[in-house]
């Protein structure tokens, strides 16, 4: 069975663009516009593996989203951040919350699906 | 003992440099490049649909927001959409995008210079007969960049600075270094 990512942008090109290099690498995607609606994708998809989120979103962003997910649902899936956002003090906070990456937009496919493979297996 | 201060410099032409510079690179990294053009708004009139897209700031120093503004055709040859698929709200969400991205670079640019700017989330416009109106901010910088075929982006950045505002020179060396476009950490 494919091993299952959630892709979180309220871009709906990002969406794709991501989701399009995790399928071609043989993975499976959900997506979900903010966090908000991620925390309820994941309620229907207790089998993922992966979470790819992007930082700036409408009504709860990628940091907030990283608090609720250890803090309120004690999930420890891995997250890796995809995001516009560059600043040393961001990065830290998504760190301490526990952030397996970090990668800055335009991203290169072939590192995000390397870093997939690396933080699923 | 001296204390040191460092040097300040004018913001517009500094940002207005790092605004161009980051535009360029965007498209470049999207293999869609533009070059400036000239320091001028959009047209007093066309009737062609255009698609625009705007993100606030804010910081200590300076606030205001960025626009992006195109055409259909412009936006589809930016290629990140599947052309049965490049639909109008689909291509207003890639100009979305993009806004946020350009503002993005822009905003790590600005952390060398001591500026920290918070980023609101895109809203995004779709219509024919478009009038951009002048700002209520200190500044307007409007660029146009062309790309290959007659396509054109216009990007403008409006800047209100506080009273007393003096950006800093980029320092030579980075105290801790924003991570750039394309890079990848894992932790």
């Amino acid at each position: 069975m494919d091993v299952k990512v959630l892709v979180i942008d309220d871009s709906q090109m990002v969406r794709r663009m991501v989701s399009n290099a995790l399928q071609g690498a043989g993975f499976a995607t959900v997506e979900a516009v903010d966090g908000v609606d991620a925390l309820s994708k994941l309620t229907d998809n207790g089998d993922t593996k992966l979470i790819v989120c992007d930082v700036n979103m409408p009504r709860m962003s990628g940091i907030e989203f990283l608090e609720a997910l250890r803090n309120d649902r004690k999930s420890e899936l891995p997250v890796v951040m995809l995001t516009t956002e560059g600043q040393p003090e961001l990065i830290q906070r998504a760190k301490s919350l526990g952030a397996k990456g970090w990668i800055v937009k335009p991203f290169k496919a072939d590192l995000l699906v390397a870093a997939a493979k690396k933080l699923t297996t | 003992m001296s204390s040191r201060r460092p040097p300040t410099i004018d913001p517009i032409p500094a940002i207005r440099s790092h605004l161009v510079e980051a535009t360029g690179e965007l498209f470049e990294a999207y293999g869609v490049p533009v070059a400036f053009a000239a320091d001028a708004g959009l047209p007093d009139s066309t009737d062609e649909e255009l698609l625009t897209s705007s993100i606030g700031y804010t910081s200590d120093h300076v606030r205001g927001s960025l626009l992006v503004l195109t055409n259909a055709n412009t936006a589809r040859s930016w290629g990140t959409t599947d052309a049965n698929e490049s639909n109008i709200e689909t291509l207003s969400d890639t100009v979305g995008e993009f806004t946020n991205m350009l503002l993005g670079r822009l905003k790590n640019r600005l952390l060398s210079h001591g500026v920290v700017l918070s980023i609101a989330t895109p809203t995004s416009t779709i219509g024919r007969n478009l009038r951009v109106l002048s700002s209520a901010a200190n500044s307007s910088l409007w660029l146009r960049f062309d790309g290959d075929g007659s396509t054109a982006v216009y990007v403008r950045l409006d800047l209100t600075f506080e009273p007393g505002f003096a950006m800093t020179a980029a320092p030579s060396v980075a105290p801790a270094p924003a991570a750039s476009e394309g890079d990848m950490m894992l932790f």
